[in-house]
């Protein structure tokens, strides 16, 4: 293996990778303080006043922090400082107990350790543009390793606690008692039944520990990666929307972008310019394209949208926006964002907040269903023509 | 050809990372990676089944009203929880540094005395806590506290 601090890459997943830990930890922060704060205040009752103020301070202080660092102000310092306060608030008063904030406190030092020079805001706006010179293949290597510790970790974890081990035990707590209880989500509503009995839990036990000893194994083999980033992404969306981990959910999720390509133009999405759709699409995914994976070829006899990959994967139609959705990291920035940002306790026409982010991922669910998304593409097309 | 300093610094981070979690281990508490840090969810406590009971008395052993906080303030309803459904809800603000049903039955203990310091200084009042938790395969924890008012 080459020393990834001598090997020279595309440098768009390193800086794509720092605005997405500056992002999470910015709205993360914001997320978990509400929670922090309950833990801080009963944690201070009875101490000696400084300890009910040194952990608050010390919250306020990295939430601004944090919003210096996605800011790009002096990144490597900002950064460094806002895992101190990380470390100091882990340290001072153990509310951290749950791995979320350590993976965010690993992803800002590997990011903030070697910030990339060119991180502006303003090349993200600009979709990616101009493209910037390569650097050191550490911080995507990094990621890359994190990621596998963290999934043997898991599954150290699930061998070794009686609890799991195949039994199902914490499967079957989670679906009888602890979601019904305190997740007034929906997706245990028809999950309880398969999952709130032994046998069901247990084989899902078994299931997820298999998954996260299969998923590592695949990424780390280019021809089993496809597959495996796809088994990733839904088993972290099978949790979150079940369990709701949260930050960790979008923390993993950005991680597995370090395993995929950049800057390698790798499918030619072919459009119709005198298309007003066409146009409008390529404009918008253009500028979302951080990590350069298509290119635009203008075809005034194209019929259709088509995306071709250097491998001969060819797709057509609707199943070019689902494409460009999964390839822009910006879609889990705007998910990420829209959980993360609404408080834990925000209803709406008497909906929880988690039964809102079930309901909006049944919906993008339906552009999975087939006919339903072709359907409106279709539409829109002949709308517009 | 030897790897640069860089590298090591990289493997020393992997490496690294591991001591947060077997810091936060308590020795002689088995399995090992149960205590207090997982890259597992729910690799810690499942304290769904734990109750108790709150005993406040005047020093004549006459019952009291244990004084309470705002209704919103985080503490109140882990003051106020009686069924293992209310202690689950409101053990939340425990679970971070508790590992076991062991360690919340400490952590609640911790709690209470520094709560009791709050409320009642002089130590007037005698209060005693009865935790039972009858968690899945962890063994049954009960446990009584019992923090008497001054002579």
């Amino acid at each position: 293996m080459r020393d990834p601090f001598v090997r020279r890459v595309d440098s768009r997943t390193q800086l794509t990778l720092q605005f997405g830990a500056a992002w999470l930890m910015v709205v993360g922060i914001a997320h978990a303080s509400d929670d922090w704060n309950r833990v801080f205040t009963v944690w201070a009752l009875g101490r000696p006043r400084f300890f009910g103020l040194a952990p608050k301070a010390l919250t306020v202080t990295l939430g601004a922090t944090a919003v210096l660092y996605f800011l790009g102000v002096h990144p490597r310092w900002t950064g460094l400082v806002a895992c101190g306060l990380l470390a100091g608030i882990y340290a001072l008063v153990p509310a951290t107990y749950h791995n979320n904030t350590y993976v965010l406190f690993l992803f800002v030092l590997v990011t903030a350790a070697w910030a990339h020079a060119e991180y502006t805001l303003g090349w993200f706006a600009r979709g990616g543009s101009p493209a910037p010179g390569d650097a050191p293949a550490v911080v995507p290597w990094l990621v890359r390793a994190q990621l596998l510790v963290i999934y043997l970790g898991s599954v150290l974890v699930k061998l070794c606690h009686p609890w799991w081990r195949g039994t199902g035990q914490v499967i079957l707590w989670s679906a009888n008692e602890h979601v019904p209880q305190d997740i007034p989500g929906w997706w245990n509503i028809p999950l309880r039944p398969l999952l709130g009995n032994p046998h069901g839990a247990a084989f899902a036990d078994t299931l997820v520990t298999a998954a996260e000893v299969l998923i590592p194994l695949g990424l780390l083999t280019s021809r089993r990666r496809r597959l495996a980033l796809g088994a990733a992404v839904c088993l972290h969306t099978f949790m979150q929307e079940w369990l709701f981990p949260q930050l960790f959910t979008f923390l993993m999720l950005l991680g597995l972008y370090a395993y995929v390509p950049s800057g390698d133009h790798g499918w030619t999405v072919t459009y119709d310019p005198a298309h007003p759709l066409d146009r409008t699409l390529v404009r918008l995914f253009d500028r979302l394209d951080w990590l350069a994976r298509t290119r635009w070829i203008p075809n005034v006899s194209a019929r259709d949208l088509t995306a071709v990959h250097t491998d001969g994967t060819l797709v057509t139609g609707a199943s070019v926006l689902r494409l460009l959705a999964v390839l822009t990291p910006v879609t889990l920035f705007v998910w990420a964002t829209l959980s993360l940002a609404a408080g834990g306790t925000l209803t709406l026409f008497t909906l929880p907040r988690p039964a809102l982010e079930n309901m909006a991922l049944l919906v993008v669910a339906l552009a999975y269903v087939p006919g339903v998304l072709d359907g409106v593409y279709r539409a829109a097309r002949r709308r517009m023509e | 050809m030897r790897p640069s300093p860089q590298a090591i610094f990289a493997v020393l981070y992997l490496l690294v990372q591991f001591t947060v979690p077997f810091a936060r281990m308590h020795p002689g508490v088995s399995p090992p990676f149960a205590p207090r840090f997982s890259w597992s969810m729910f690799a810690g406590p499942l304290t769904a089944h734990c109750a108790q009971r709150l005993v406040y008395t005047h020093r004549d052993g006459s019952p009291a009203t244990l004084p309470l906080p705002a209704t919103d303030h985080p503490a109140y309803a882990l003051l106020v929880a009686r069924t293992p459904g209310d202690f689950a809800r409101a053990s939340q603000v425990l679970i971070p540094y508790a590992s076991s049903d062991e360690a919340v039955a400490d952590a609640v203990g911790d709690f209470l005395r520094r709560y009791r310091t709050v409320v009642d200084p002089a130590r007037n009042h005698t209060l005693v806590s009865t935790l039972d938790c009858k968690s899945p395969i962890a063994p049954t924890v009960h446990r009584v506290l019992h923090l008497e008012a001054a002579p």
